[in-house]
């Protein structure tokens, strides 16, 4: 069957397999292969992607379901932001907050969210509840979790600053665009 | 257009059940007809006298529904509970009824609000209490072709109302015990008495055993303890498996229901407090 939608900004048809899934749509017919499979049941997380701005984990969504829809993933997350990072990816950098990295992209796309949420009400920082409950979703086998919290923590400070810089010179210091060229959903 | 599809077929909203049995080869060949995005099944509106939320609207809008929160705040702390983030943006009241495990978290509240199901099949509607969707483990009185398109739950004057839930751990876990409690309490009387129980029967049920020693009492030590008696021998009809034992069942039984009465009455009017978390 053919499905229609929007990745990471991109128009995108596809002919697929009535039963694929959206994250095999991603990794095999898209060509996009940061977002994960790890359980393929919903347990992990690290398939996360975003569909019409809400996370989902696209090893339980079928390919056909986003049909009209935006999809975001990984590798769209940077776009609009200083080398094309969102602070989320810039804070796990410099944080250092993976080790295998097989989690990464999914706990990425959480942690993104739960930023993002914060910067719209005004940057103020997530309590470590809301923390928590914005990554129940996500597993990870290798860091023990403490410098994935401490990475969000730091996203929210590169967020709030990020958010005054633009407030400053203007939304057009955002990051170098890119070229997005026709079929290139990355 | 479902009677066009022809074969075996069935509804898809979420795919948080779906998928994975399929997955895991638990099902049968048959076309999927994806109602995740039907109009009509999605959003929450408001009666005078009641709440309808469409079947296909996923956890997340509930649980930030304004009307929801106000009047079905049982309901709002159930979502809450269900999954994760990514879980509660796909799944649905609709998919947690038609699945129809016992242990379903959305249906318990549903059960103690006393919510109707509206099913229908092409042009046919009929109206079931959520509490008869289920007729066992994994079955539904839905017939074949028949769609749930919305939960009508009727607005009450009530300040009592919790849901508890006991799970392995905080997230993403399966109930091994759940409750959910409504009720009014005016001058230390209750009224209106409504307790649902999650995995420790067939299917979610009422507690009625515990709701008649309740309805129309002073909440004294002595009632709670006869409650908590009635909960954990004559409503809850508990087995053992790799969840959790019978025995242990009933004994959380009678205890989430003391910890729902007395948060409730030592808090009277605000919901929302849950102390498993
Ligand atoms: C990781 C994970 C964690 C979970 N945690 C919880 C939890 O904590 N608590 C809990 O209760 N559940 C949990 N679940 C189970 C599941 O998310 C819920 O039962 C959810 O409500 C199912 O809704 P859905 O829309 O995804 O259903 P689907 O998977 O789309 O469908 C489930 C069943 O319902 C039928 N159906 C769906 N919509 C309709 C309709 N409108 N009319 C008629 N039939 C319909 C389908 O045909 C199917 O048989 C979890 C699942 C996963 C994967
Ligand atoms: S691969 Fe999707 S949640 Fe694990
Ligand atoms: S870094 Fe290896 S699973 Fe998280």
């Amino acid at each position: 069957m053919r499905v229609a939608c929007e990745v990471n900004g991109v128009a995108v048809v596809r002919e697929v397999a009535p039963g694929a899934t959206l994250l095999d749509f991603l990794r095999y017919d898209v060509g996009l292969t940061g977002s994960k499979e790890g359980c393929g049941k919903g347990e992990c997380g690290a398939c996360t992607v975003e569909v019409d701005g809400r996370l989902v984990t696209s090893c339980l969504m079928l390919a056909a379901q986003v049909e009209g829809r935006r999809v975001r993933t990984i590798e769209g997350l940077g776009e609009g932001h200083a080398n094309l990072l969102h602070p989320v990816q810039a804070a796990f950098l410099e944080c250092g907050a993976v080790q295998c990295g097989f989690c990464t992209p999914g706990f990425v796309m959480a942690a993104a969210a739960v930023v993002d949420a914060c910067a719209r009400h005004g940057g103020r920082a997530p309590t470590a509840r809301e923390v928590e409950e914005g990554l129940e979703g996500n597993l990870c086998r290798c860091t023990g979790y403490q410098k994935i919290r401490v990475a969000v923590a730091r996203g929210v400070e590169i967020a709030a600053a990020e958010c005054s810089r633009k407030g400053r010179d203007g939304a057009a210091r955002a990051g170098t665009p890119r070229t997005i060229r026709k079929g290139d959903a990355r | 257009m479902v009677a066009r599809v022809r074969g075996a077929r069935r509804f898809v909203a979420g795919g948080t059940d779906l998928v994975v049995k399929a997955k895991d080869g638990k099902l049968a060949p048959a076309t999927w007809i994806d109602v995740a995005q039907i109009r009509e099944l999605r959003g929450i509106s408001e009666t005078r006298g009641s709440v309808v939320i469409g079947a296909a609207t996923p956890y997340t809008e509930i649980i930030e529904s304004k009307v929801v929160r106000r009047v079905l705040p049982a309901l709002v702390e159930a979502c809450a509970e269900i999954g994760s983030v990514q879980i509660r943006n796909m799944g649905t009241l609709g998919g947690n009824l038609a699945n129809a495990s016992p242990a379903a978290d959305g249906v318990v509240p549903l059960v103690a609000y006393d919510a109707e199901v509206v099913i229908q099949r092409g042009a046919r509607k009929r109206v079931i209490p959520a509490v008869d969707i289920a007729t066992g483990p994994g079955r539904s009185c839905l017939g074949q072709d028949e769609l749930i398109t919305e939960i009508r739950l009727a607005k009450r004057r009530r300040n009592i109302a919790a849901f508890l839930k006991l799970g392995p751990r905080a997230s993403m876990a399966i109930a091994k015990v759940s409750l959910a409690l409504v009720a009014d309490l005016r001058r230390g009387r209750l009224s209106d008495v409504r307790i649902a129980l999650g995995a420790v029967a067939p299917t979610v049920i009422r507690a009625t055993h515990a709701e008649a020693i309740l309805e129309g009492n002073i909440l004294s030590h002595d009632v709670i303890a006869r409650a908590r008696v009635a909960i954990a021998e004559s409503d809850a009809i508990p087995i053992t498996d790799f969840r959790s034992t019978a025995a242990y069942r009933r004994a959380m039984c009678a205890v989430l229901l003391g910890r729902a009465l007395r948060v409730n009455s030592d808090d009277v009017g605000r919901s929302g407090h849950n102390p498993l978390r």
